[in-house]
C-alpha cells in the first residue's frame, strides 16, 4: 500500500515540478527580454 | 576508376602508412579480453557462457576505437573539407567511408577472434564458419552505424567522446542478437539461431539503407 | 491561453483518471492493490513512445522544409519524453519491489524503456553539444530518425532474448487479457496522460521560443 502512494507522489512531484521549473523559467526569461528591449529602446535613443 | 574506389584506396593508403587504426584497435581487442578474464576467472562451463559477451564487448569497444582513429584522422587537415569538394555524391562519401571502416575493422578482427578462441579454450569445428558469419555481418553493422554516427560527432564539441554515447546505445539491439547467436553456437543449439542472424541482417540492411538516404544532411554546410 | 485551457482540461483529466484508477477499477486476484500502480506506470511507457516519434516526424518535417519550428518541437518533446519514461521507470521499480522484493529485473518491458531513456539522452547530449542552431537541428534530426528506427528492432530483439531467458514479467497487465473494467479505467487514464503531454508540450514549447527570443535580443544587444 505505500509502495503505491509513494509511486503516485513520485509521479506527480516530477510532474509538479517540472511544470513548476518551467513557469520560473518562463518568468526569468520574460524578466531578461524586457531588460533587453529596455536597452536596445536606450541605445536607439542615443543614435 | 570511380571516385568511390579512389575514396576507399586513399582510407585504405593513409592507414597503410601508419597503420594507427587497425593496431589500436587489435590491441584493444585484446586487452578488454584479458581484463574479462581477470574480472570474471571464468572456469570451464562458465566460460562457455560468458564467452559470447566477453567477445562482443572487445569488438564493440575496439570498434569505437577504430572508428575514432578514422574520425580523428578525416579531422586533423580538415580533411572532411577537402572530401566535400570532390565530384562524388553524399551518398558514396558514405559507403566509402563504411567500406573502408569496415576492412580495417575485419582485419583487427583476424586477431582479436583467434586469440579470443585461444584464450577461451574453444572448441570450434564446422561451427567456425558460422562464427565467421555473425562477426562480419556484426562488424558490418557496426561500420554502418559507426560511420554516420562519426560525421554526427565530428560537429560537436565533444568530438570523438560523442561517438560511443551515439554509438552503444544504437547497436544494443544487434550486440544481443550478437551475443546470442554467438552463444548459440557456442553451445552447439541450433535452435534460433537462423533467427539471430536474421535480426542482424535486417539491422544492417536497415541502418545501410537510411544511413545512405540522409548522409547528405550531416555533412552538408 | 489556448495552452492554459489544455492545462485545465489535462488537469480535470488527472483527477478522472485518479478516480477511475482508485475507485472505479477493481482490486487485482494476486498482486492486490499495489497493481493499480500499473495504470499510470503503462500509460507514462506508452506516451514516452509516442513522444519519440513525435521526434522522428518532426526530424523529417525539418530535414524536409527546414523551417526551425519542427526543431523546436522535436527537442521540446524529446524532454518531455525524458520526463515520461523516466516516471514509468521509477514506478516500475516501485512495483517491482513489493511484488517481487527485488528493486530491478531485465525483463523486456523495463529494459525496453530503459534503452529508450538511453536513445532520448543520447539525442539530447546531442544537441547540447552542437553551437549553431542550423546544424544541430539537422544533426539532432539525423539521429532522431535513426534512434526511432532502433526501437523497433530493440523491441524484436528484446522479445526474443527474453523467450530464451525468461525473468519475473513487471507489467502483466496489458499482455493478460484485462478485466473489462480495468481496461475502461486504464483507457481514461491513457487519455489524460495525452493531454498532459500537449499541455506540458506546449508550455516547454512557450519556454523554448522565449529562450531564442531571448538569445536573438542578447545577439542585437551584443553587436552595437
Amino acid at each position: 500500500m505505500n509502495w503505491l502512494v509513494v509511486a503516485y507522489s513520485v509521479f506527480f512531484i516530477a510532474i509538479f515540478g517540472y511544470t513548476l521549473m518551467m513557469s520560473r523559467k518562463q518568468k526569468d526569461l520574460d524578466r531578461r527580454i524586457e531588460e533587453l528591449r529596455s536597452l536596445i529602446k536606450d541605445s536607439n535613443i542615443h543614435e | 576508376m570511380t571516385p568511390l574506389v579512389s575514396l576507399i584506396l586513399k582510407d585504405i593508403a593513409v592507414e597503410m602508412r601508419r597503420r594507427e587504426s587497425v593496431i589500436s584497435m587489435m590491441m584493444f581487442g585484446l586487452l578488454v579480453t584479458v581484463i574479462f578474464n581477470f574480472a570474471f576467472e571464468p572456469s570451464g562451463a562458465e566460460r562457455d557462457l560468458l564467452a559470447p559477451g566477453i567477445l562482443w564487448v572487445a569488438l564493440t569497444f575496439a570498434g569505437v576505437i577504430g572508428l575514432n582513429r578514422s574520425l580523428a584522422i578525416d579531422l586533423d587537415n580538415d580533411c572532411l573539407q577537402g572530401l566535400l569538394l570532390a565530384p562524388v555524391s553524399r551518398g558514396s562519401l558514405y559507403v566509402g567511408k563504411v567500406v573502408s571502416n569496415f576492412l580495417f575493422m575485419i582485419i583487427a578482427e583476424l586477431v582479436i577472434v583467434p586469440l579470443f578462441i585461444i584464450f577461451n579454450d574453444l572448441r570450434l569445428g564446422s561451427e567456425l564458419i558460422w562464427l565467421i558469419l555473425v562477426v562480419v555481418l556484426g562488424t558490418l553493422g557496426f561500420a554502418a552505424v559507426g560511420t554516420i554516427l562519426s560525421a554526427i560527432s565530428a560537429n560537436t564539441r565533444m568530438r570523438e567522446v560523442m561517438l560511443p554515447v551515439l554509438q552503444i546505445p544504437l547497436t544494443i539491439p544487434m550486440i544481443i542478437a550478437a551475443v546470442a547467436a554467438t552463444g548459440l553456437l557456442l553451445s552447439e543449439d541450433s535452435a534460433g539461431f537462423g533467427a539471430w542472424v536474421n535480426l542482424i541482417i535486417g539491422f544492417d540492411m536497415i541502418f545501410l539503407i537510411v544511413s545512405y538516404l540522409v548522409f547528405e544532411y550531416v555533412v552538408e554546410e | 491561453m489556448t495552452n492554459k485551457m489544455v492545462g485545465v482540461a489535462s488537469l480535470m483529466g488527472m483527477v478522472t483518471a485518479l478516480w477511475a484508477v482508485f475507485v472505479y477499477a477493481p482490486n487485482e486476484a494476486t498482486m492486490g492493490v499495489v497493481q493499480r500502480i500499473f495504470y499510470f506506470h503503462v500509460s507514462a511507457g506508452m506516451m514516452g513512445y509516442f513522444a519519440f516519434f513525435v521526434v522522428f516526424v518532426s526530424g523529417i518535417a525539418f530535414l524536409v522544409n527546414r523551417d526551425l519550428k519542427w526543431d523546436r518541437v522535436a527537442r521540446c518533446s524529446a524532454e518531455i519524453g525524458v520526463l515520461f519514461v523516466t516516471v514509468n521507470i521509477a514506478m516500475g521499480i516501485l512495483w517491482a519491489k513489493p511484488i517481487w522484493g527485488i528493486w530491478w529485473t531485465w525483463d523486456a518491458r523495463l529494459t525496453l524503456q530503459l534503452l529508450l531513456w538511453i536513445l532520448f539522452i543520447s539525442y539530447l547530449m546531442l544537441g547540447a553539444y552542437i553551437a549553431d542552431p542550423l546544424k544541430r537541428a539537422s544533426l539532432q534530426a539525423v539521429f532522431g530518425i535513426l534512434a526511432f528506427i532502433d526501437v523497433p528492432i530493440n523491441y524484436m530483439a528484446i522479445r526474443w532474448w527474453r523467450t530464451q531467458h525468461p525473468s519475473p514479467v513487471i507489467a502483466g497487465g496489458t499482455d493478460s487479457g484485462l478485466d473489462p473494467d480495468m481496461y475502461i479505467a486504464f483507457m481514461i487514464t491513457l487519455a489524460a496522460f495525452m493531454l498532459l503531454y500537449a499541455y506540458l508540450l506546449g508550455h516547454r514549447l512557450a519556454v523554448e521560443r522565449t529562450r531564442e527570443d531571448v538569445e536573438y535580443f542578447e545577439q542585437l544587444v551584443h553587436s552595437q
